[in-house]
């Protein structure tokens, strides 16, 4: 038997029908005048089923009126509405189920009057995806600001205790140099009082006068030191710097360096040149050259020895703090002013020592470098610029 | 007859707050402002010391140096421990060492400094 061949009608059907996407052709009242076979099932009727029904029963209920609307509007003024741009729609399943759609309008004109040749998707599974995705953008922008307000706390709680720790650190230093003063205030105390027994017991007039002088010389000591004490814990800050003596305070250092540290075995010499006054605060200069002195110290094991050297050198006055201990290794010359920086035991400071004195110098515009010096040992060099000749922050210093 | 206290202390405002308040007593005082001046004075002296009155934290030797010496030189001799800073820890330690006879921080009064000198002395007496 044979077949005629097929019309471009049928092969036109054919190619209809197999479109991914749903097609219906719609006249001018909302007629249902073609659907092509994806169209029906996507809908869950059959073609013949669907012909000659308004298209409302492809829309849900609630949308039906508004689509008629929709409709008498489109068709007085038709225009091209491709896929993937208008809202997105919903389509009414047989079933009553409803799964969203994209729709794209194309009008048209058939013998019989206006048309729009409709094409449908059903987007169930890309709106799933969809779905999907804004929930896990919503999951990770929540996660984002999670993990930013822990790095803020945790940025903020590491703040807290560098603070508390740099405090600790002061703390200890005080509580180092407290003992050492403990003498500087004990021994003219002491003299006071067995001169005060002395006066009172004492029937010469001009003998009463030489203790008396004597009580005053020693009440003086200790008024000096107490003053010293009251300013070495203040925060500072540029506006109450003073012309300071820097050899006054490598000599205060050196004192209660030989006092405080208990290095009989480490020998602590200066050599200090007639250098110009630097601003600063005494007791935290004097601070600044202890910690350098006390890390000098502490490096060498056994006996040793710590060279002080100040001098000048146009504006600027430079001191010098060399020991002769082992040096620093070369990895760490960078990192012994860092925070917590240590390569000693836990008994010998938190490795804030070093920090502090970099943070001090800094304040009082000066430098601070360390190398390892040529023979052995390491070279720790501070340079302050020199208070200029009309500087007028505290001419009482 | 004169007895003889050695002070050992490298302040010299402490040696002479000392030597003020021996003054009158049956004490004369020698004075040394380190530990080797101190053996050195001593060794030297024909004139026997009675009791040793010692500070702790010194440049060169320190205090328990000097006390560890003491006790193996002269046995006999009391050493009275005086020091600048109260400390607990190194009190103690002191005391453990069978010759330390008290412990004294500065600054101390004159009856308080006598008696004390008075006591080791007489302690002294009855070890020979």
């Amino acid at each position: 038997m044979t077949r005629s061949p097929d019309t471009r009608t049928e092969l036109y059907e054919l190619a209809l029908h197999a479109a991914p996407s749903g097609i219906a052709v719609v006249d001018e009242r909302g007629g249902i005048r073609f659907a092509n076979r994806t169209l029906a099932e996507m809908f869950g009727y059959g073609i013949e089923e669907l012909l000659g029904q308004t298209v409302e029963i492809l829309l849900p209920l609630e949308h039906a009126e508004a689509h008629r609307r929709h409709v008498q509007h489109y068709t007085q003024q038709p225009q091209q509405r491709p896929m993937g741009t208008g809202r997105d729609l919903e389509g009414r399943h047989r079933d009553g189920r409803r799964f969203p759609v994209e729709v794209g309008l194309r009008p048209a004109q058939m013998a019989t009057g206006r048309a729009v040749v409709a094409t449908v998707i059903d987007i169930t599974a890309r709106k799933a995806i969809e779905e999907r995705l804004r929930m896990h953008e919503t999951q990770l922008e929540a996660l984002v600001a999670e993990r930013t307000r822990e790095l803020r706390e945790s940025q903020q709680e590491k703040d807290r205790v560098v603070e508390q720790l740099i405090q600790a650190e002061k703390m200890a230093a005080v509580g180092t140099l407290v003992s050492g003063i403990g003498h500087e205030i004990n021994n003219p105390l002491y003299a006071i009082l067995a001169t005060t027994e002395a006066l009172a017991v004492e029937p010469r007039l001009a003998q009463c006068h030489a203790y008396a002088l004597d009580i005053l010389r020693h009440v003086k000591s200790i008024a000096e030191t107490v003053k010293n004490l009251s300013h070495y814990a203040q925060p500072g800050s540029r506006h109450d710097l003073q012309r300071v003596d820097v050899n006054a305070a490598v000599e205060g250092a050196v004192r209660l360096a030989r006092r405080a540290l208990h290095a009989d075995a480490v020998e602590i010499r200066t050599d200090t040149d007639a250098v110009p006054q630097i601003l600063a605060k005494a007791e935290e200069l004097q601070q600044v050259f202890f910690n350098v002195v006390r890390n000098a110290v502490q490096a060498i094991s056994g006996r040793g020895r710590v060279d002080i050297r100040t001098a000048s050198h146009e504006r600027w006055v430079s001191v010098t703090v060399q020991d002769d201990g082992p040096g620093i290794a070369a990895e760490n010359l960078k990192r012994v002013f860092d925070p917590f920086f240590t390569t000693k035991g836990p008994d010998q400071g938190e490795g804030l020592g070093l920090y502090i004195v970099r943070q001090i110098v800094t304040r009082y515009r000066g430098t601070i470098e360390v190398e390892n010096a040529a023979g052995r040992g390491a070279r720790f060099v501070m340079r302050f610029p020199a208070a200029g000749a009309n500087t007028t922050a505290g001419e009482n210093a | 007859m004169k007895h003889h206290v050695l002070i050992l202390d490298d302040e010299a405002d402490v040696r002479g707050a000392i030597r003020l308040q021996l003054k009158g007593t049956r004490f004369d005082v020698l004075e040394a402002e380190n530990v080797d001046q101190a053996i050195a004075l001593i060794g030297d002296n024909p004139i026997s010391i009675d009791v040793i009155i010692c500070d702790v934290r010194m440049p060169g030797k320190s205090g328990v140096e000097a006390v560890e010496y003491f006790q193996r030189q002269y046995p006999n001799t009391p050493v009275i421990v005086l020091t600048g800073f109260p400390d607990v820890a190194l009190a103690v330690d002191f005391m453990k060492k069978k010759d330390v006879v008290d412990f004294l921080t500065k600054p101390v009064d004159k009856e308080k400094l006598v008696a004390t000198v008075e006591r080791a002395a007489r302690g002294r007496k009855l070890f020979e």
